[in-house]
């Protein structure tokens, strides 16, 4: 089985001096003088492109309606924890006054 | 890091000075890499300005100061990814408009006007893009920035988003491969396996 060094820069020296010799055969381009105006015209031209417009204008819909949706869950939820009413004022006044009844039930 | 995080920072929130300043900055050493990964000198200014313009519409997403230079890594390694696929879709077509002698011409006199110098530099890197050309695409941009350009397995894991050990599993395997094709190609006749057991 291949033993995998442990700290792979321990590599074979060989390769290191191609490394190296490729390294300085490389050229080391500066760019030209049109490289600057050039950039910009290409950030200009893309932050004017309409469809990026549009799309950045469909990222901010999409955006809303999930807050929307987010925003509606929650208060929804929420009413659903409300106690639910379960009696009526009827109901409410005998339960009140239930304890009136009976003195009178007892009176008669 | 070349610039301050104030620069970044100021560039984040829309500066397009401290953006100039930016690129100014970081302009050479990106074209040199980009130089080096795509192999193509005449496409270099337009792929570096690909990973630029990606800069300033991506700026926003940048957590922190901190990853600047992994980021921008990225960028580029991503850039030349997208350019070398739009290469290998082009290649066959490109190859087809020229004849066999129209190339062989065009080889000689690009080949006369070069200097001793030139020649040795252009030998010793179509040696090396030989050899790199036993890997994949992927594991040989992984060498590139690894061995040229010099970056430590800490900030290849914050570029590529991945854990150091695999990285290295993956830069052990592709140099082996490297390392069978220079012995093949000088002759030697060592196998790199035979040659790490022998050395157990």
């Amino acid at each position: 089985m291949i033993r995998m060094d442990r700290n792979t820069d321990d590599q074979d020296p060989r390769l290191n001096s191609l490394w190296s010799e490729y390294r300085s055969a490389c050229p080391e381009p500066e760019g030209s003088v049109a490289f600057m105006p050039s950039l910009w015209e290409k950030i200009d031209a893309r932050r004017t492109d309409p469809i990026r417009t549009l799309r950045r204008f469909a990222r901010v819909c999409v955006m809303a309606a999930v807050a929307a949706v987010l925003i509606l869950a929650i208060s929804a939820s929420r009413l659903q924890y409300d106690p639910p009413v379960t009696a009526n004022y009827v109901d409410a006044l005998n339960a009140e006054h239930a304890a009136d009844y009976i003195e009178v039930a007892d009176v008669l | 890091m070349l610039v301050e995080f104030e620069l970044i920072e100021k560039a984040r929130g829309g500066d397009d000075a401290a953006f100039n300043q930016i690129v100014q900055v970081y302009r050479k050493r990106i074209l040199g890499t980009i130089a080096r990964l795509i192999g193509r000198p005449e496409d270099v200014e337009d792929v570096g300005q690909e990973v630029f313009l990606r800069l300033y519409f991506s700026l926003d997403q940048l957590r922190t100061p901190e990853v600047f230079e992994p980021w921008l890594y990225r960028l580029t390694v991503n850039a030349a990814y997208d350019y070398l696929r739009r290469q290998k879709r082009r290649k066959e077509s490109r190859m087809s408009d020229l004849s066999e002698q129209q190339v062989m011409m065009a080889d000689a006199v690009a080949g006369s006007k070069q200097n001793d110098e030139d020649q040795r530099r252009t030998k010793i890197r179509e040696k090396m893009e030989s050899l790199l050309g036993q890997v994949s695409e992927e594991d040989r941009i992984l060498l590139l920035l690894k061995e040229v350009e010099g970056l430590s397995l800490k900030e290849l894991e914050k570029i590529y988003n991945a854990n150091e050990n695999a990285l290295k599993v993956r830069l052990f395997r592709a140099r082996q491969r490297v390392l069978k094709a220079y012995d093949a190609a000088s002759g030697e006749g060592k196998t790199v396996e035979g040659k790490t057991e022998g050395s157990k």
